[in-house]
């Protein structure tokens, strides 16, 4: 008994819409059923085994190897089980998902967790745009759940984002939380000019000065909140430096915004 | 009403936004929202208590005020106290009023 790898047989020529391959629809899949998948590569359609080369067999943890940027849509609304990928992911990674687990060892593309609910993605290496932000026309980014980049995020993270929390360990790009409706972001490194833009409410969890802010939040003085003590002692469980945040007893610097619109956003800034 | 140990953390007002309400948070004395609203704190200060003292006879209270100012006044500015103050909320609490002043004479 072991894990389904899914081996990718050669570098994709055309993007690869990797909907549909998720654990909890090939758990109820005959071994045959799953090699027949027709996965959509550009304007052609081709079968999931002339693309991957398929070994094991628990389809519940999936393990995508030698896996590229050219993979969209891995993990588009998961609700259970666990992908692991071996190597990069293309866009739209995590999007609508509903529980389960994500682990990626590479790089992502961009929209990655566009409407997620629920789970838990964790990426060891730097995300593209618009993380946890909302495809077009849609109202909502990320709607819960929790996202975890190791490396670096582009710009527009977080942007419509509506609930769940987003936890950066490296930099984060230009308009970080923009249009933010209300959830958590947390960054450990360096946050990019226009931070917090038209956010409405929600917060915004910073190691250190964002380059900007807009000239409509508010400073609204420093303090030690208790709160954050047992917030960040939530992310204990992840590892990798989030649960030092509040261990410095300097405290934070609260600004309030975006007073542009209905302002009750907030932006945490450690001392 | 609930206020353990008599110390409010987060001081109320009477009144609020909303009509249904009879008591908010006293926004002007707050300071997590002073970036939000005309606020009556100087920057330095982080935190403000408010305690609540509820008596049968007026110099009960009054009583009670100058012992509790005294106990206050005895951690000092060194021990973070930068301001005493008390309010009628413009009347809408009561007829009574007790000037600090007087009560400390």
């Amino acid at each position: 008994v072991s894990a389904l790898v899914l081996t990718l047989r050669e570098h994709a020529p055309e993007r690869l819409d990797m909907r549909g391959v998720v654990p909890d629809k090939l758990n109820a899949m005959s071994p045959g059923d799953i090699a027949a998948l027709i996965l959509p590569a550009g304007k052609a359609n081709r079968r999931l085994d002339e693309c991957f080369e398929l070994s094991g067999d628990v389809a519940s943890d999936l393990v995508l190897s030698g896996a590229t940027d050219r993979l969209d849509y891995i993990g588009a609304g998961l609700s259970s089980g666990r992908i692991t990928v071996d190597g990069g992911a293309g866009d739209f990674l995590a999007n609508d998902m509903r529980g389960g687990e994500i682990h990626v060892r590479g790089d992502v593309g961009a929209y990655t967790a566009s409407g997620m609910r629920a789970g838990l993605v964790r990426v060891e290496g730097n995300v593209g745009d618009f993380l946890g932000g909302p495809i077009p026309g849609a109202r909502h980014g990320l709607r819960g759940g929790t996202v975890l980049v190791h490396g670096d995020a582009g710009d527009r993270a977080g942007e419509r984002q509506r609930r769940g929390q987003i936890l950066i360990k490296g930099n984060a790009g230009d308009y970080l939380g923009a249009r933010m409706l209300a959830g958590t972001i947390v960054v450990l490194g360096q946050a990019g000019r226009h931070c917090g833009f038209a956010m409405r409410r929600g917060t915004l969890l910073l190691a250190g000065p964002p380059a900007s802010l807009p000239p409509t939040f508010n400073e609204s003085g420093r303090h030690q909140l208790e709160f954050l003590k047992l917030f960040t002692l939530s992310w204990r469980d992840l590892g990798s430096g989030f649960t030092e945040l509040a261990a410095s007893s300097a405290g934070v610097r609260r600004f309030v915004g975006d007073r542009a619109c209905a302002g009750k956003g907030e932006v945490l800034v450690r001392m | 009403m609930p206020f353990p140990g008599g110390v409010v953390r987060s001081g109320s007002k009477v009144g609020s936004k909303y009509k249904a309400l009879i008591a908010s948070t006293n926004d002007a004395y707050c300071p997590t929202l002073r970036g939000l609203t005309e606020s009556q704190l100087a920057p330095d200060i982080e935190a403000v208590l408010e305690i609540v003292i509820d008596g049968l006879t007026a110099e009960d209270v009054r009583l009670a005020m100058r012992a509790g100012i005294e106990a206050v006044c005895r951690f000092g500015a060194s021990g973070g106290v930068r301001r005493i103050s008390a309010g009628n909320y413009g009347g809408k609490l009561g007829k009574f009023h007790f000037p600090l002043r007087e009560i400390m004479a």
